[in-house]
């Protein structure tokens, strides 16, 4: 009696266990704000929740709940996803474990080994994980992209995307659209030539694939001088947005190679430094638009694109917001591509800038030079890949800003395979406010979604690479590379609360339920800390 | 000397011409016989060169413009934490250092041979200078007449207000040790700042800023004393553009000066090593 009643369990679960995120659960993301589904929490990477059990006036119970180390010392750059109360996330260099995020205690761990001979520009990081129905996906700093079994841990299938010793990796949380997997590749350092491919979820096989830098015979190619398209980069290391309606993905585009020397590759270099909007399901490139033409300062245009629908000068319209590393605020029609505004958020020297196109216009001395050309902003951008927040109730768009210059210098472009392809460095890439003359300093800026005008800054002394999040009770949470986790107000700007985690906040803060009781986690340091209201 | 004449086309690099004058005042390569290990066979001049471009491309930006360190350390020490041989150098550039931020590369051997030798050069270059004072004579004008124990520490003695001048010689040429004492605000050091701050209260506090985030500020006090003051309860604050460091100029002969900076460069104290 009781062999049947289980094997009658069992058999009514085979049949009618439902899919543990189906597209249609990322699809509707924002319907379930308990859940953190897709690396930017929806399709239109807002990085808001309409979660508003945490508010303005108990921001100051917070009370940490639980702290995840992780085994490695590198940076902890991944924002996790959750799942109906279970926690999955990448900690560096490639492993996933699974977590109870009530309690942080581990599932299981999925751990993958890499060769020895691994190099990579800025880190063995990595930003997350894509999932679909009960697979999850990672891309690893060797080359390949991974599905796990998100019950188990235990490896489905492993393919290679490309070869790590070229100075390929996966770094970015891999999108999910439909019932493909959507990957792309970082070492935009490393004289690669870039490209965004999308697999079969179920089974690993390649569908398509998109060359971020045009070959010989294809649109763009001729803004490459002579064979440099061949090692012009153009890496795509953080993931894109996703439009259903209008069947668009959209991708920022990294440097063109070499980042600090131009002269072996003149043109506009396409298409690097642009957003590009393609057809998921083929990869065809429906329009673009580049930021920075011909760039020579390293402002990869990686961003996580914000899409939102909204009246823009009195029409309504489909938009794309995009606070780019050069240190512009754009507004973009996401249908066409068509520029709309332009306006500078962070001091900005290289550009006096932008015409009624949107293309910068290039102030006279404003480049690299051997000597060395102190310029804003530096060489790690006004502002760079973590993610930025829009308020629908606000309409502000929020962003972690750098006001600091880099002195770029102009070297020699020499390509070895493997190693870095720059032409040069930009001394300091990070300053310090202790050990640097002039560090320049970090701010969290609240820009008129409509306009780009700023509405509000929260100045700090150090800079920031934490992500943004509001909730639709006006709490913004974010943090910085002193250590500090802190909530703001959304509407003023003013500080609520802060905490010392004492390791640099380098991701971007997720917010989802746990037994029906909002929590919010950040990574600071190597460790993932998790906080909720106190009971 | 068959210098590569790209670089003395542009002397206006100033890792180029440090190189280029480098290359003029030694007779490279049998100069660059390296401690303990001679087992570089691409350390000619050209080879120096073509390592100095690979290093530019690659090295500089951790290690800075003439290798004298930045995020990376200073290569132009004559005892480098990891090994000074040949060989080490090379398993260092070609394999990496696991646990720190050195990288692997994939430089073929000739190509590591070349960085190999730059570096070596780099190294070589720095001892070379001579100083015309009295070490022994300028240690005794250290401790006795110009007090400069009272703020700075050497071999475990003196204050803690001024720069440890344990390794000083390694870091500092002699002119650039001359200019500090006879004009110390010339360049001050951002590590070695003084603050000034008044509190709510109407305290004033001095000393040196050893930290400070958004909110708070970390203090060396004048008397030595860790301080910590909160931002919020600041009403002023002054980073000063001045060193503590009195001039020296009239006080010294200027073979008194020679003395005293042959004594500092003479300090070359080895790093403890784990």
């Amino acid at each position: 009696m009781n062999f049947l009643f289980i094997f009658t369990l069992l058999l009514a679960g085979a049949v009618t266990l439902p899919a543990q995120v189906s597209y249609e659960r990322i699809l509707r993301a924002e319907k379930e704000p308990g859940n953190w589904l897709t690396y930017s929490g929806t399709y239109q990477g807002h990085h808001y929740t309409t979660l508003n059990q945490i508010k303005r006036d108990n921001v100051g119970d917070l009370q940490l709940k639980w702290v995840f180390q992780a085994r490695s010392l590198e940076k902890f750059q991944s924002t996790p996803l959750v799942v109906d109360g279970v926690m999955y996330l990448t900690h560096a260099t490639n492993d996933v474990a699974a977590l109870d995020a009530r309690t942080g205690r581990t599932y299981w761990t999925y751990h993958h080994k890499l060769p020895r001979d691994v190099s990579l520009c800025c880190g063995l990081v990595n930003r997350g994980l894509g999932m679909l129905d009960d697979m999850l996906f990672m891309g690893t700093v060797d080359g390949h992209l991974l599905a796990l079994d998100a019950k188990s841990g235990r490896l489905r299938w492993d393919v290679t995307v490309a070869d790590y010793h070229s100075g390929y990796a996966l770094t970015m949380a891999p999108l999910v659209v439909k019932d493909k997997v959507i990957v792309g590749t970082a070492g935009g350092e490393y004289g690669i030539r870039g490209f965004l491919e999308a697999y079969e979820a179920k089974s690993g096989k390649q569908v398509w694939r998109f060359h971020t830098v045009p070959g010989p015979g294809e649109p763009g190619n001729e803004t490459w001088a002579k064979d440099s398209w061949e090692k012009g980069s153009g890496s795509a290391w953080l993931t894109g947005s996703f439009d259903p309606e209008l069947n668009l993905l959209y991708w920022g585009i990294g440097n063109p190679g070499p980042d600090w020397n131009g002269s072996v590759r003149q043109g506009d270099n396409l298409y690097t430094d642009s957003v590009v909007a393609l057809d998921p399901d083929t990869g065809k490139l429906k329009w673009y638009f580049q930021f920075t033409p011909h760039d020579v300062w390293d402002f990869d245009a990686v961003q996580i694109p914000v899409l939102l629908d909204r009246t823009f000068q009195g029409k309504m319209r489909k938009l794309m917001l995009w606070g780019n590393r050069n240190g512009f605020y754009y507004v973009l029609d996401r249908t066409t591509g068509e520029y709309l505004l332009g306006k500078a958020f962070a001091k900005v020297t290289w550009a006096e800038g932008l015409d009624d196109k949107g293309r910068p216009i290039r102030r006279p001395g404003g480049e690299p030079t051997p000597e060395g050309n102190k310029i804003y902003p530096s060489v790690q951008g006004a502002t760079n890949w973590y993610a930025p927040s829009y308020h629908p109730g606000t309409g502000l768009f929020y962003l972690g800003v750098w006001e600091y210059a880099t002195v770029y210098h102009r070297g020699d472009p020499t390509y070895t395979r493997g190693n870095r392809y720059i032409g040069s460095f930009p001394v300091i890439p990070y300053p310090d406010i202790v050990t640097d003359e002039d560090p320049g300093y970090g701010a969290i800026r609240a820009l008129d979604a409509e306009t780009g005008v700023m509405k509000w800054e929260y100045k700090m002394t150090g800079l920031t690479e934490s992500g943004l999040i509001a909730t639709a009770s006006d709490v913004l949470f974010s943090g910085n590379m002193e250590g500090h986790f802190f909530a703001l107000d959304c509407r003023t700007g003013e500080l609520l609360w802060r905490v010392n985690l004492g390791g640099r906040v380098a991701n971007s803060p997720i917010t989802y339920l746990v037994d029906g009781e909002q929590q919010v986690s950040v990574a600071a340091g190597n460790s993932l800390y998790t906080f909720g209201l106190r009971q | 000397l068959s210098l590569a004449t790209a670089f003395i086309s542009d002397l206006r690099c100033p890792l180029k011409l440090a190189i280029t004058l480098f290359l003029l005042t030694v007779s490279a390569p049998a100069h660059l016989a390296q401690e303990g290990s001679t087992t570089n066979k691409s350390n000619s001049s050209d080879d120096i060169v073509a390592g100095s471009r690979i290093f530019q491309s690659h090295c500089l930006g951790c290690h800075g413009r003439g290798g004298t360190g930045g995020r990376g350390p200073d290569l132009t020490r004559s005892e480098l934490r990891y090994g000074n041989s040949d060989q080490e150098l090379t398993g260092v550039i070609g394999e990496g250092i696991p646990g720190t931020e050195m990288p692997f590369f994939f430089f073929n051997g000739r190509q590591l041979q070349q960085i190999v030798a730059f570096v070596q050069s780099l190294r070589q270059s720095s001892p070379r200078i001579q100083v015309k004072g009295s070490a022994e004579n300028g240690r005794v004008l250290f401790r006795g007449k110009g007090g400069c124990l009272k703020c700075h520490q050497v071999n475990g003695e003196g204050g803690r207000l001024g720069p440890d001048l344990n390794q000083v010689g390694a870091r500092r040429s002699p002119d650039h040790l001359k200019t500090s004492l006879l004009e110390p605000n010339q360049y001050i050091s951002p590590v070695d700042r003084t603050v000034h701050v008044v509190t709510r209260g109407g305290k004033g506090l001095s000393g040196i800023r050893l930290n400070e985030d958004t909110y708070s500020l970390q203090i060396l006090g004048a008397d030595e004393n860790l301080v910590s003051v909160m931002k919020s309860d600041i009403t002023k604050y002054k980073l000063d553009d001045n060193s503590l460091m009195p001039s020296y100029k009239g006080v010294f002969s200027e073979k008194e000066l020679d003395d005293l900076v042959a004594f500092l460069y003479s300090l070359r104290q080895k790093e403890a090593r784990p």
